[in-house]
C-alpha cells in the first residue's frame, strides 16, 4: 500500500510539472529541453527557504519560494532564448539544462553535491506533522496519506488552474501566437511578452511542483534534475498530447504507470537476466517512446478546441437575416468606430497615413526603392503593379513587419518609423496577409476573437487580476463575434478550425478577422486573389463597407483590374520598388503606356 | 583484458538460463525462501559494481540451491533499480522490493540512495547493507550496515601504507569525482594522509565518467605531487587517470580504493608500475568459483557473495532456534553475533552499523591483481 | 602556471569533437534536424571494433576498417529505418530531436544490458608521443588532430567537386526546388547520413584506442559537438570546426583559470553567451535552411 501511496504521491506531483510543459510547450509552443531546471529551481528554492531562510514560516513559504525562484529562472531563461522569435530557445535551454547540474554542485547555498537534507515535509501547525498524520476525531489518517490527498488536491488545483488559463482570452492569444505570432504582432500584441509571461507562468507551476517534491522526499539532490528527468517530462506531455491539458495529466499517470508496470515485468515475470533490468527499462522506455512518436506523434488525445454557442437572441436574428451561406454583405452590420476615427472626410482633408520616399533592401535587391503614398478616411486606394515592384514589401514597412532603410511614415501625425508592428497596430494600422495567415488551429470565431482590440484579459496581468471585467469584455466580445461571423457569412463554421476552412472561406475570415480589430487604417493584401468569381463581388461589398460604412482608410494590394476599378477611388502603380503614377481608376488603368509595362512583366514572367 | 568479453557473453546466458530456471523450478516444501534485493544502477561505475555483486550473490544461491534440502533457506533475488543513483527513484524501487517482493534484506550504495532513504529501510524493517563509504549512511538508518571500509579506513590505510612503503612521498595530489562520494574521499583523505605527514598539494575534480583528464592532471602535475589519490566512483576512470599522468611525465605513484579493483585496470600494464588500491582480499581459501568471477568482474565478486552468504548464515540460525526471519531480526542477530565469518572474510559488525571488515593492497600483475598486503579486522581495528 | 600545455591539449581535444560538430553540421545543413542518435552511431562503431578485436582477434587496424564500413551503414540504417518516416510526414524538430535522443537512450542501454557497463581498453600501455610545447601529445591525439583536417578537406571537396556532393547542397540551400529539378531528397539524405556516420567513424576509432568502450563514450562529445555548432554557426563546414577547437581550448582553459569543477558550466556558458551577443555564431550565419516549427 505505502508503495502505491508513494508512486500516486509522485504521479501527482509530476503531473503538475508536465502542466507547466504543456504551458510552455504545447500551448505556447515554445520548443523547450530544460524543463528539469524549474522543476530543480522550485525544488531547491523550497528547500533552501525551509532549511535556511525560513524554517519557521513552514510550508506556504516553501511553496511561495519554490513557485518565485522558478518563475524567476523562467522570466532570466525568456530573455534570450525568446530572442529572434525563439528560433534558439530549443538550444538555449538545452545548454541551461546541461549547465544546471553542474552549477548546483558547485554552489554552496545548493549544499554542493550532497544537495539539501533534512527539508521539512507538510505540516500545518500543531494538527499535522509527519510523525503523527492526521487526528480527526478517532479517524487516525496516516502522513503518507495525508500527503497524497494535498499533493492530489494541488494537482487538481493546477489542472483547474491551466483550463482557466487555456479557455481565457490569454490563453487564446498564446495559441495564437502559437499558430503565428507575425499575425499576433499585427493585432497589436507584443508576442516577446506573450511568450515572456507563458514561460515565467509555465515555469513557476513546474516550480511549485518542484517545491512540493522538496517537501515530499524531505531531500534536494543534483542528480534528481539531470536531462532524464526533462525527457522523462517531455515523454509525459508528448504521449499524452501536448496540445491537451487532459492528455498532459493523463500522459503523466500513463507513463508512471508504464514505468512501474515495466519494472515489475521485467523483475517478476519476464525473468529477464538480472543485471539487465535497469537498463532494459530504460529500453523499453525509449522505443515506447518512439513507437508512439511513430503511431500518433500528436499524442494520444488531441487539442480539443472550446465550442461556442450563438446567443439565443442572436440565433433568432441569425434565422431571420441570414438565409443562406451565402455571406451576408447586403445586411452590413456596422462595427464600432475606431475611436480615433471622426466624421468621413473629403479629399481635402488631412491624410490619416502618410508616407514619403520610404526605401528597404535586402543584401544587394533593392525591395523598396522609393515608395509614397497617402490614406484617407473613407477612401480605397488600390496599389498595383507588376510583381516584385515592391507592394507587398511597401506593406510590410508601413505595418512594421519589415523597417525602411530610410523615408518617412505616420498615422495621424505620429511617425511610426522604427516602431514594431504591435505598436503600429496599437496606433491603428491592420492589415491581412497575401497568404491569409490565419491561426490555423483556433477556430473561426477565435481568430476574431483573438483580434479584438478591446480585452482586458489577453495579457497575464489583466486576466489574473481583473477576472472580473476580463468575463465581461469577453461577454461584449463574443457578442460582436457573432455579429461578424454572421455579417461575413461563417456563422456555420465558427467552431470550425481555421486551417479546415476552404481557400475562400480563410480569405474571408481574414476580412472579418481585421474589421474586428477596428484599425483605422486597412492594408488588404490581394484580398480577393484565388476567390471563385461567383463570390467576388460579395469580396468587394465587405471591402466597400470597410470605407463606405466604417469610414476606415483602405489600401489594397490588387492585380484583378475589375476589382481595382470597382473598388477604388485612387490607384497608385508601382514599379521596380517605385511610384511611378497615381491617379483615378480610370486615369491609371486607361493609360496604355502603364498597363503595358504592367501586362509586359505579366507576359514575360509567364513566358 | 579482451578475453573477458566471452565469459561475459556466457554469463549472460546463463544468468538467463538461471532466472528461467529459477521461475519453472517448484520450490522444496519446506524450503524458506526469502526475498532479498541486490540494486541495479544505470550510472557509469555502479552499473559496473552492480554486475560484479549480483555475480558474486549469484554463486551462493547456486550452491544454495544444488544443496537445498528440506530445511534450507533460498535466497529469492530481487533486482532494485535506483536509475542514475538516484535518491527518488530509489524511493520507488525500495518501495516495491519492500511492499510487493516483501523483501527482507538490501545491498545497495550511494551515499545520497543510502542517507535519503534510511527512514524507509527501518520502517519498512528491512536489514539494509550498504558498500557506501559515505560516513553518513549508517546514521540515517538503524537498520543499516556497512558492509564495506569507509572513507576514513580507506584512506588511513593508504595513508600508513605510502608511509611505510614510500618513504620518500611527502606531498600528493587528488583528481576526485565531482560527486558527494568523492569529495567526501578528497575530504577525508587530506586529513588521514596528513596525520602521516603526507601533505594534500593539488585537488581537481571531474565530472563522472569524463572524456579527457589532461587538463586536470595538467594542473595537479604543476604542484609537483609526489603521488596522485583517484577518487572516482570507477567506470573506466582509473585507467584514464593512470594513463593521463604517465603521458604527462608522471613518475610518481598512482594511489586508489576500490574503484581500482576492476578488470579495465588489472589489464592495463600502465598500472603495474607504482601504483596500488586498497580493496577486499579474497584469500586462498575462498571458494574458487569466487577467484574466478573476481578475475571477470573485479573486486565486488567477493561483497555480493558475503552479502548472501551472511544473509543465508543468519536466516539458517534464526530458523533453527525459531525465530521469524524479518530484517529486523537479520540485523539484531548480526549485532549479537558480532564476528562473522564467511569462507571469504571475517567481519566485525559494530552495533552503531560500522564494520570493521578485512582489506588488502593490491598491485597489478600479468593481468590480475597482486596481493601486496592482507589487513585482517584486528589489525585495522 | 603556464598557458601552452592548455592550450595544446585543448587544441587537441577540439579538434577530436570537430568530427563529430562537422557530421552534426552536415545532417543540420542538409536535413534539418539536430542528430542526437549519431551518438547511437558512435556506440555501434565503437563495439563493432570492440568485437572484431575480442571475436574476431582481428589486428587493430583491420578492427578501424571494419569499423569505418559499418559507421555509415548503421547511420543510413537508422535514416532509412526510423527517421525517414518522421522526415516523410514532415514531423516538426521537436518531434525528431526526441527520437533520435530516444535511439541514443536505447542503443546505450542495449549495449550496458549486454556487453555490460564495463570498460574495455585496446591499447594497455602508454601510447607513443612527443613532447610539445611543454606538454606530450600522443599518436592517438595527433591522428585525431590529422583526421579532423582531412575530414574537412574531404567534405569540402565533396560537397563542391563531386556531383553527389553539389546535390546534397543544393538540397540543403532549397529543398523544394532540388526536387523540382528533379534531385531525390531520398538519395541525398542517404549520402548525407552515410557521409556523417563515415566522420563519425573517423571520430570513433582513435578516440577508442586512446580512451576504450563503454556505454557511455558518446554523450559528451556528440552534446560537445552540438555546442560548437551552435557558437560556430553552419555558414560554411569551417565554422563549427573552428568554433570545436574554440571550445575544446576553452575546456582546458576553464581548468587553468578556475577550477576543474566549472569546466561544463565555463563551456555551456559561452554557448549562452553566444547566442546572447552574436546568435547567428561566431563564424557566419547559422540559420540550417530548412527549419522546421
Amino acid at each position: 500500500m505505502a508503495y502505491i501511496i508513494d508512486v500516486l504521491t509522485l504521479t501527482a506531483i509530476l503531473m503538475i510539472a508536465v502542466h507547466g510543459y504543456m504551458l510552455i510547450k504545447g500551448l505556447g509552443g515554445m520548443l523547450h529541453l530544460g524543463h528539469a531546471v524549474f522543476y530543480g529551481l522550485g525544488a531547491y528554492g523550497a528547500a533552501i527557504a525551509g532549511t535556511r531562510l525560513l524554517p519557521a514560516a513552514g510550508f506556504p513559504a516553501m511553496l511561495l519560494a519554490g513557485i518565485s525562484l522558478a518563475a524567476l529562472g523562467g522570466a532570466v531563461v525568456a530573455w534570450p532564448a525568446l530572442r529572434n522569435r525563439g528560433r534558439y530557445f530549443m538550444i538555449v535551454t538545452f545548454a541551461v539544462q546541461l549547465i544546471f547540474v553542474t552549477l548546483v554542485i558547485n554552489l554552496p547555498v545548493t549544499g554542493g553535491p550532497d544537495g539539501i537534507l533534512s527539508v521539512p515535509g507538510l505540516a500545518f501547525g500543531s494538527w499535522l506533522s509527519s510523525s503523527t498524520g492526521l487526528n480527526i476525531g478517532s479517524v487516525v489518517i496516516s502522513y503518507p496519506q495525508v500527503k497524497l490527498a494535498v499533493m492530489v488536491g494541488f494537482a487538481a488545483l493546477s489542472f483547474w488552474f491551466c483550463y482557466t488559463l487555456i479557455q481565457s482570452p490569454y490563453g487564446r492569444l498564446i495559441r495564437a501566437v502559437r499558430e503565428d505570432d507575425v499575425a499576433v504582432e499585427a493585432y497589436g500584441r507584443d508576442t516577446m511578452l506573450i511568450k515572456a509571461s507563458v514561460l515565467v507562468i509555465g515555469a513557476g507551476l513546474t516550480g511549485l511542483a518542484g517545491a512540493l517534491f522538496a517537501s515530499h522526499f524531505n531531500y534536494v539532490g543534483p542528480t534528481q534534475f539531470e536531462l532524464d528527468a526533462t525527457v522523462l517530462f517531455l515523454v509525459m506531455l508528448i504521449v499524452g498530447g501536448q496540445y491537451s491539458l487532459l492528455g498532459a495529466s493523463v500522459g503523466a499517470v500513463l507513463i508512471m504507470a508504464l514505468l512501474e508496470l515495466l519494472r515489475i515485468l521485467l523483475d517478476n515475470v519476464l525473468g529477464v537476466p538480472f543485471d539487465m533490468t535497469a537498463h532494459l527499462r530504460q529500453v523499453f522506455f525509449a522505443v515506447a517512446l518512439i513507437g508512439v512518436l511513430a503511431i500518433r506523434s500528436t499524442g494520444l488525445i488531441a487539442e480539443r478546441l472550446p465550442k461556442y454557442v450563438l446567443p439565443t437572441r442572436r440565433a433568432g436574428e441569425a434565422g431571420e437575416t441570414i438565409p443562406s451561406t451565402v455571406p451576408g454583405a447586403h445586411t452590413p452590420v456596422p462595427a464600432q468606430p475606431h475611436p480615433a476615427t471622426g466624421s468621413r472626410m473629403d479629399q481635402q482633408s488631412a491624410p490619416v497615413l502618410t508616407c514619403r520616399g520610404l526605401r528597404k533592401s535586402f543584401g544587394g535587391v533593392t525591395a523598396v526603392a522609393d515608395a509614397s503614398l497617402d490614406l484617407f478616411d473613407g477612401r480605397i486606394v488600390a496599389i498595383i503593379g507588376p510583381n516584385g515592384a515592391g507592394k507587398t514589401s511597401t506593406f510590410n514597412i508601413l505595418s512594421g513587419v519589415e523597417q525602411s532603410d530610410s523615408g518617412t511614415a505616420s498615422i495621424g501625425g505620429t511617425s511610426i518609423i522604427g516602431r514594431t508592428a504591435a505598436e503600429i497596430a496599437r496606433l491603428g494600422l491592420a492589415r491581412t496577409f497575401q497568404d491569409v495567415r490565419v491561426w490555423g488551429r483556433l477556430s473561426a470565431i477565435e481568430n476574431i476573437l483573438a483580434a479584438r482590440a478591446n480585452q482586458h484579459g489577453a495579457t497575464a496581468l489583466g486576466w489574473l487580476a481583473h477576472p472580473e471585467r476580463s468575463r465581461r469584455d469577453e461577454i461584449e466580445n463574443l457578442d460582436a463575434a457573432w455579429r461578424l461571423l454572421e455579417r461575413f457569412g461563417l456563422e456555420q463554421h465558427a467552431n470550425t478550425p481555421a486551417g479546415q476552412l476552404s481557400y475562400a472561406q480563410r480569405k474571408m475570415l481574414a476580412l472579418a478577422r481585421i474589421d474586428a480589430f477596428a484599425p483605422r487604417v486597412m492594408l488588404l493584401d490581394e484580398p480577393t486573389s484565388g476567390v471563385d468569381p461567383r463570390r467576388l463581388g460579395t469580396f468587394l461589398e465587405h471591402i466597400r463597407s470597410f470605407a463606405e460604412c466604417e469610414n476606415r482608410a483602405v489600401c489594397l494590394v490588387e492585380h484583378n483590374m475589375t476589382v481595382v476599378r470597382d473598388l477604388a477611388d485612387w490607384v497608385v502603380f508601382m514599379e521596380e520598388g517605385r511610384v511611378i503614377a497615381a491617379g483615378t481608376p480610370a486615369d491609371i488603368i486607361g493609360n496604355r503606356d502603364l498597363m503595358r509595362v504592367y501586362l509586359g512583366h505579366r507576359e514575360l514572367k509567364v513566358a | 583484458m579482451l578475453k573477458h568479453l566471452n565469459p561475459i557473453k556466457a554469463a549472460v546466458f546463463s544468468g538467463l538460463v538461471f532466472a528461467i530456471g529459477s521461475i519453472l523450478t517448484p520450490p522444496a516444501q519446506a524450503q524458506t525462501t526469502i526475498p532479498v534485493g541486490i540494486c541495479q544502477s544505470t550510472a557509469q561505475g555502479p552499473a559496473k559494481f552492480a554486475t560484479a555483486l549480483w555475480k558474486g550473490a549469484e554463486l551462493v544461491l547456486q550452491s544454495a540451491n544444488a544443496s537445498a534440502g528440506t530445511d534450507s533457506i533460498k535466497l529469492e533475488p530481487v533486482p532494485v533499480d535506483i536509475g542514475n543513483n538516484d535518491p527518488a527513484q530509489a524511493r520507488l524501487s525500495f518501495n516495491k522490493a519492500f511492499q510487493v517482493n516483501k523483501i527482507q534484506a538490501l545491498i545497495c550504495w550511494g551515499t545520497n540512495v543510502m542517507v535519503q532513504n534510511g527512514s524507509l529501510i527501518d520502517e519498512a524493517g528491512v536489514a539494509a547493507f550498504t558498500t557506501s563509504s559515505g560516513v553518513n549512511v549508517v546514521k540515517s538508518s538503524k537498520l543499516t550496515q556497512q558492509i564495506e571500509a569507509v572513507t576514513t579506513l580507506q584512506c588511513a590505510v593508504a595513508a600508513k601504507h605510502v608511509k611505510e612503503r614510500y618513504p620518500d612521498v611527502k606531498t600528493f595530489g587528488i583528481l576526485y569525482v565531482n560527486y558527494e562520494f568523492g569529495i567526501e574521499m578528497r575530504d577525508q583523505c587530506e586529513i588521514e594522509f596528513g596525520k602521516v605527514g603526507i601533505k594534500l598539494v593539488a585537488a581537481e575534480g571531474h565530472p563522472n565518467a569524463p572524456a579527457d583528464l589532461r587538463a586536470q592532471t595538467t594542473k595537479i602535475l604543476e604542484a609537483k605531487p609526489d603521488a596522485i589519490y583517484l577518487a572516482p566512483i570507477g567506470g573506466g576512470t582509473v585507467p584514464l587517470g593512470i594513463r593521463a599522468g604517465r603521458e604527462l611525465g608522471f613518475k610518481g605513484l598512482f594511489i586508489t580504493y576500490t574503484a581500482g579493483d576492476t578488470p579495465d585496470v588489472y589489464n592495463l600494464k600502465l598500472a603495474e608500475n607504482n601504483f596500488f588500491f586498497v580493496s577486499h582480499d579474497v584469500p586462498e581459501g575462498a571458494p574458487q568459483s569466487v577467484h574466478e568471477a573476481t578475475k571477470s568482474y573485479g573486486g565486488y565478486v567477493g561483497m555480493g557473495y558475503d552479502f548472501a552468504w551472511i544473509v543465508t548464515s543468519l536466516a539458517q540460525q534464526l530458523k533453527q532456534e525459531g525465530k521469524e526471519i524479518s530484517g529486523r531480526n537479520l540485523i539484531t542477530k548480526l549485532r549479537e553475533l558480532q564476528t562473522v565469518k564467511t569462507p571469504v572474510n571475517e567481519y566485525r559488525f559494530l552495533p552503531d552499523g560500522n564494520t570493521v571488515r578485512p582489506l588488502a593492497l593490491f598491485s597489478v600483475a600479468g593481468g590480475g591483481r597482486k596481493l601486496e598486503q592482507s589487513l585482517t579486522p584486528s589489525q585495522l581495528q | 602556471m603556464s598557458l601552452v600545455p592548455y592550450l595544446i591539449n585543448g587544441t587537441a581535444f577540439g579538434l577530436s569533437i570537430a568530427l563529430i560538430a562537422l557530421a552534426l553540421a552536415l545532417i543540420w545543413r542538409t536535413v534539418g534536424m539536430i542528430d542526437f542518435g549519431l551518438a547511437a552511431v558512435y556506440l555501434i562503431t565503437a563495439y563493432t571494433a570492440l568485437i572484431l578485436k575480442t571475436q574476431l582477434e582481428w589486428p587493430f587496424l583491420w578492427c578501424a576498417a571494419g569499423a569505418l564500413i559499418v559507421a555509415p551503414l548503421a547511420s543510413i540504417g537508422i535514416y532509412t529505418a526510423v527517421y525517414r518516416h518522421f522526415i516523410k510526414r514532415n514531423s516538426a524538430l521537436f518531434v525528431l530531436v526526441l527520437v533520435a535522443l530516444c535511439l541514443h537512450i536505447a542503443v546505450q542501454h542495449i549495449l550496458a544490458a549486454t556487453m555490460s557497463a564495463q570498460k574495455f581498453f585496446l591499447i594497455d600501455d602508454i601510447i607513443p608521443g612527443w613532447e610539445i610545447g611543454g606538454t606530450r601529445l600522443n599518436a592517438v591525439q595527433i591522428t585525431k588532430m590529422i583526421l579532423s583536417l582531412v575530414a574537412l578537406a574531404g567534405v569540402a571537396y565533396f560537397c563542391h567537386r563531386t556531383g553527389r556532393g553539389r546535390t546534397i547542397l543544393a538540397v540543403a540551400d532549397n529543398r523544394t526546388l532540388a526536387q523540382g529539378i528533379g534531385i531525390s531528397t531520398d538519395a541525398t539524405y542517404r549520402w548525407t547520413y552515410g557521409i556523417a556516420g563515415l566522420i563519425v567513424g573517423a571520430a570513433v576509432v582513435p578516440e577508442i584506442a586512446e580512451n576504450g568502450v563503454d556505454p557511455y563514450i558518446a554523450t559528451t562529445p556528440v552534446f560537445l559537438g552540438m555546442a560548437a555548432i551552435i557558437v560556430g554557426g553552419l555558414a560554411t563546414f569551417t565554422s563549427p570546426v573552428l568554433a570545436a577547437v574554440l571550445l575544446g581550448i576553452c575546456f582546458h582553459l576553464a581548468v587553468w583559470g578556475f577550477s576543474s569543477s566549472w569546466q561544463e558550466v565555463v563551456t555551456y556558458a559561452i554557448v549562452i553567451a553566444v547566442l546572447l551577443l552574436r546568435p547567428q555564431g561566431l563564424f557566419g550565419s547559422f540559420s540550417p535552411v530548412r527549419q522546421r516549427a
